[in-house]
């Protein structure tokens, strides 16, 4: 019945609508492809925390055609600051989100970068140079010392990824369903150094 | 209990509840599936999941249908009634279904493309894309002459220490108009600035790409959007190296745009931005749409599939239950009643389909009830007649044989079964001794009219006197024309009465005749004793004599008078129950050791049920006939045979113990038979001729009849029979010892 839909208004159908609904019926797992944690560590600056990360960002040639055709693309940072438990699991101490937009400025062809937490934005000659900008994570603080007990052996779990509810309507049943969009880390960990 | 639940489980599934629960739930899933591409943020999350909860409910109404397709193709395959007319109906709803929706589906998903194509125009995409230009070349023509000038500047920056440098820059952005300038050195380290904006500390630093472009030697000069500041344009330059000393440094120059330019430059970028963002989304959003149309398309197809089985199915099970209720009227089950489906025309054709069987019912019950009654009346009859004693014949117009009873043919001593269905003239051609019968039968049925006539008959068992009434039937078309014929033997009737004024006669006889009879003994004894002594022995001798005859004869017609008294007399007779074989073997023990060689064949059935008789009349009754022929026996044979034997027998429903007498004597020779049992008939002298007579009246006083026939062997026989007492059953076992 659907093929047959296809086929009678196969003009209006793009060949990738068939991969997602067969990736309906596949399982849903999310692939990290496209963003990588390389490095991260924590230091402890007067009392505040502070992270430092590395992440690659490949972006898929869906995302890239979404991204040069003015869509804005949000990427999110989680920050976990747990406290392990050898009888239970991880305590939560802290949670942290730093949104990052992604977008192409077209007058002057160049791609801005803006952070979402500070309203802060830069712009960059290239694409790569913007990602390479957006994965160079300098001296983010993440906790103060002085408002949170931080246990000794505390760690740090993070994860980037693109935030598919960030992007316009239209474009996210098609982000939910392509693996195209699925772009995400595997979790990181690293101690919380004091 | 398992079969139980998956039988809930199925009604569950397959109820019409169950079927239009699941279409309002995935219609519902369907509205908030359209409602998440519609930037309704609560339901984002569930987008996939509402996607597949949906694919789910649609599967299970593909499952619904696949089973009741089964369902209905098992029971067309069988010849089930009613499973063509559901196909057709089924096919019907269907089409009717199917069509319009897909023709709305097609032009909607049509309507909605051109739709969304039409908010986007070649022309305005074009006109987007010349003003991008058209900014672009115009900030072009700028960026070059200040970068032109950015470069001129640099040479005076060249020989400047990077200590004097700041007096410079400050002198260069003031006479340039830059709103920003910066000096970095080798290391792309600020050198020195000069900015025109005293709040701002830190001068912007260019993308390292832009150093990166200068050490290859190829300056900058672009578009940029400063934070804080917006729309700016970014010249960098390299220092000529005039002196050793210096590295190669890098100078910046950010220039403000006007703010009339940066609107224009802003709109611009932003209204080509939303437009090319449209254009991008225009695909997605088609796909959105689309995947939701076709959802709620497959939805809409499936329940009206499944809703065209349940009414095919509904509309159908009347009519197939109607089909089902006349085969089974025509095969004769009229106990057949069908369920009401509902209150409209197919209910009133079920109902009164309803009312027919049962009326139909009723009326056949009544129908076999006094087809019953009619057998039983004809049973009762038939054992009425069965049991009559007077012969019933009905013949038919035709003067065929069509009806009579046991008795008749008992009475005829003619099987009737033979002539049954055939004229009754075959009846007078195979016994000639009924012809008279039949001749006047024929000669009063010509009448027409009630009758009565005694008819003697004359054959082989003796003379036989009927008494015969008949009756033309009346009434019923069918039996019209036939004639009712009753008729009884009144032989043994007449017999009896015979009987019984010779017992008058005697008794009479008797009476007369012993009165004087002793006078007249008494004085001829007296004559004699008188007269004897005083006479002349001439006449004493004469008188002697004849004294003596008149006694003599006196004594014997004494004799004979007792005889005829013992006849006519009639003694209370004393029933009681006994068995025949001990009287038997008591009266022939006397016999055993006569004289005269007499031998007797006894032979006694061990198995003799009791009778009810009077012992002493029985015992006269065996002397008589022992007596009688042993005299028969003298004259005629060396070796007087007596054999005596006893049976049960039975004979319709009739049980009876025979005794049979036979002699090897000279046998009935000739004698009538009707005759032989009358008094004073006799063929022996001195005889009075009541012996047997008297034989035939004890056994008739015993309910019983005598036979007298020849035997086998030429001599007599005498058959009496004796009826069993009732109470006796059929194993008697006191008859054994």
């Amino acid at each position: 019945m659907i093929a047959a839909d296809f086929r009678v208004f196969g003009a209006h159908f793009r060949p990738y609508y068939l991969l997602t609904l067969a990736l309906l019926l596949s399982t849903g797992k999310a692939l990290a492809l496209g963003v990588s944690i390389d490095a991260a560590s924590t230091q402890n600056n007067k009392g505040v925390y502070q992270l430092n990360a590395d992440i690659r960002y490949e972006l898929s040639e869906e995302v890239l055609e979404a991204l040069n055709n003015g869509v804005a693309i949000t990427m999110q940072l989680t920050i976990n600051i747990k406290r392990p438990r050898a009888y239970l699991w991880d305590k939560s101490i802290a949670t942290l989100l730093q949104r990052y937009a992604l977008k192409y400025h077209a007058l002057s062809g160049q791609y801005i970068v803006q952070f979402l937490s500070s309203g802060k934005q830069r712009s960059y000659l290239s694409l790569a140079s913007a990602l390479r900008a957006l994965g160079r994570v300098r001296e983010l603080p993440i906790l103060n010392q002085t408002v949170i007990q931080v246990p000794p052996n505390a760690v740090v779990h993070l994860r980037s990824e693109l935030d598919t509810n960030a992007l316009p309507a239209p474009l996210r049943p098609v982000a939910w369903l392509s693996r195209e969009w699925k772009l995400r880390s595997e979790w990181f960990t690293c101690p919380l150094k004091s | 209990m398992v079969y139980m639940s998956l039988k809930i489980l199925k009604r569950l599934t397959t109820g019409p509840t169950s079927a239009a629960v699941l279409s309002v739930l995935l219609l519902l899933s369907l509205y908030i599936l359209s409602g998440a591409t519609e930037d309704s943020a609560s339901f984002n999350q569930q987008y996939v999941v509402l996607l597949i909860t949906i694919l789910i409910g649609l599967a299970m109404l593909v499952s619904m249908i696949a089973a009741n397709v089964i369902r209905l193709y098992k029971r067309y395959r069988a010849g089930e009634p009613g499973s063509l007319l559901t196909t057709r109906l089924l096919v019907l709803f269907v089409v009717i279904a199917v069509i319009p929706v897909s023709v709305v589906y097609y032009f909607s998903v049509d309507f909605l493309h051109r739709g969304i194509d039409s908010w986007f125009d070649v022309r305005i995409e074009k006109a987007l894309d010349d003003s991008l230009e058209l900014s672009r070349s115009t900030l072009d023509s700028r960026l070059r002459d200040l970068l032109r000038t950015t470069e001129q500047l640099a040479v005076e920056v060249a020989d400047e220490s990077e200590a004097s440098a700041i007096l410079r820059l400050d002198d260069l952005r003031t006479r340039s108009g830059a709103s920003e300038m910066t000096l970095f050195d080798g290391n792309r380290i600020v050198a020195s600035s000069s900015i025109k904006d005293e709040i701002v500390i830190n001068p912007n630093r260019p993308d390292e790409a832009i150093f990166n472009d200068i050490s290859f030697g190829r300056n900058y000069a672009g578009l940029d959007t400063i934070p804080g500041v917006g729309l700016q344009i970014r010249v960098v330059v390299r220092v000529p190296v005039i002196r050793n000393d210096l590295e190669v440094r890098s100078l910046q120059s950010l220039y403000p745009v006007t703010a009339r330019q940066r609107e224009l430059a802003d709109s611009v970028q932003e209204t080509f931005s939303t437009y090319n963002e449209l254009v991008y989304l225009r695909s997605p959003l088609k796909y959105s749409f689309t995947l939701t149309l076709s959802l709620a398309l497959l939805l809409s197809i499936l329940s009206a599939v499944w809703a065209a089985f349940y009414t095919a199915r509904k509309l159908v099970a009347p009519i197939t239950d109607l089909a089902e209720g006349t085969q089974a009227v025509a095969a004769g089950d009229y106990s057949k009643r069908l369920p009401l489906p509902a209150n409209d025309e197919l209910g009133f054709l079920v109902q009164s389909f309803n009312q027919m069987t049962r009326r139909i019912e009723r009326a056949r019950n009544d129908e076999q009830s006094s087809r019953n009654k009619v057998d039983e009346q004809q049973a009762y009859q038939a054992c009425v007649l069965s049991n009559l004693s007077s012969g019933v014949m009905t013949l038919d117009a035709a003067q065929c044989l069509q009806t009579f009873n046991e008795a008749a043919s008992q009475i005829l001593s003619a099987d009737l079964r033979l002539v049954q269905g055939k004229s009754i003239h075959d009846l007078a051609s195979q016994h000639a001794r009924l012809g008279r019968f039949v001749e006047i039968l024929l000669e009063q049925m010509e009448k027409h009219q009630q009758w009565q006539e005694e008819i003697i008959l004359f054959g082989g068992g003796g003379r036989q006197m009927l008494v015969c009434r008949g009756v033309p039937m009346t009434g019923a078309l069918e039996t019209s024309g036939d004639t009712l014929i009753v008729f009884e033997d009144v032989t043994t009737l007449m017999q009896a009465q015979r009987n019984a004024a010779w017992g008058e006669v005697a008794r009479r006889l008797a009476h007369e005749i012993k009165n004087p009879l002793t006078p007249i003994q008494l004085s001829a004894e007296r004559l004699r004793h008188k007269y004897l002594d005083s006479m002349d022995p001439e006449s004493a001798e004469v008188l002697d004599r004849s004294t003596h005859t008149i006694v003599q004869q006196v004594e014997a017609m004494k004799a004979m008078v007792n005889a005829f008294s013992d006849y006519a007399r009639a003694p209370q007779i004393k029933l009681e129950s006994l068995n025949l074989n001990t009287v038997i073997d008591e009266v022939l023990d006397l016999y055993r050791d006569d004289e005269s060689g007499l031998q007797l064949k006894v032979s006694l059935d061990p198995v003799m049920p009791r009778v009810e008789a009077d012992a002493g009349r029985l015992r006269q009754l065996l002397h008589n006939l022992i007596k009688n022929a042993i005299e028969a026996m003298q004259d005629t044979t060396d070796q007087p045979i007596i054999s005596l034997r006893t049976l049960c027998m039975q004979e319709s429903n009739c049980r009876y113990v025979e005794l049979r007498i036979e002699d090897n004597g000279p046998g009935w020779s000739g004698d009538k038979e009707s005759e032989l049992f009358e008094p004073y008939v006799t063929s022996k002298q001195g005889g009075t001729g009541l012996g047997l007579a008297i034989v035939k009246k004890i056994v008739e006083e015993h309910g019983g009849m005598v036979v007298a026939e020849d035997g086998p062997d030429g001599g007599a026989s005498i058959v009496i029979r004796l009826p069993v007492l009732h109470s006796d059953g059929q194993d008697d076992t006191s008859s054994k010892s």
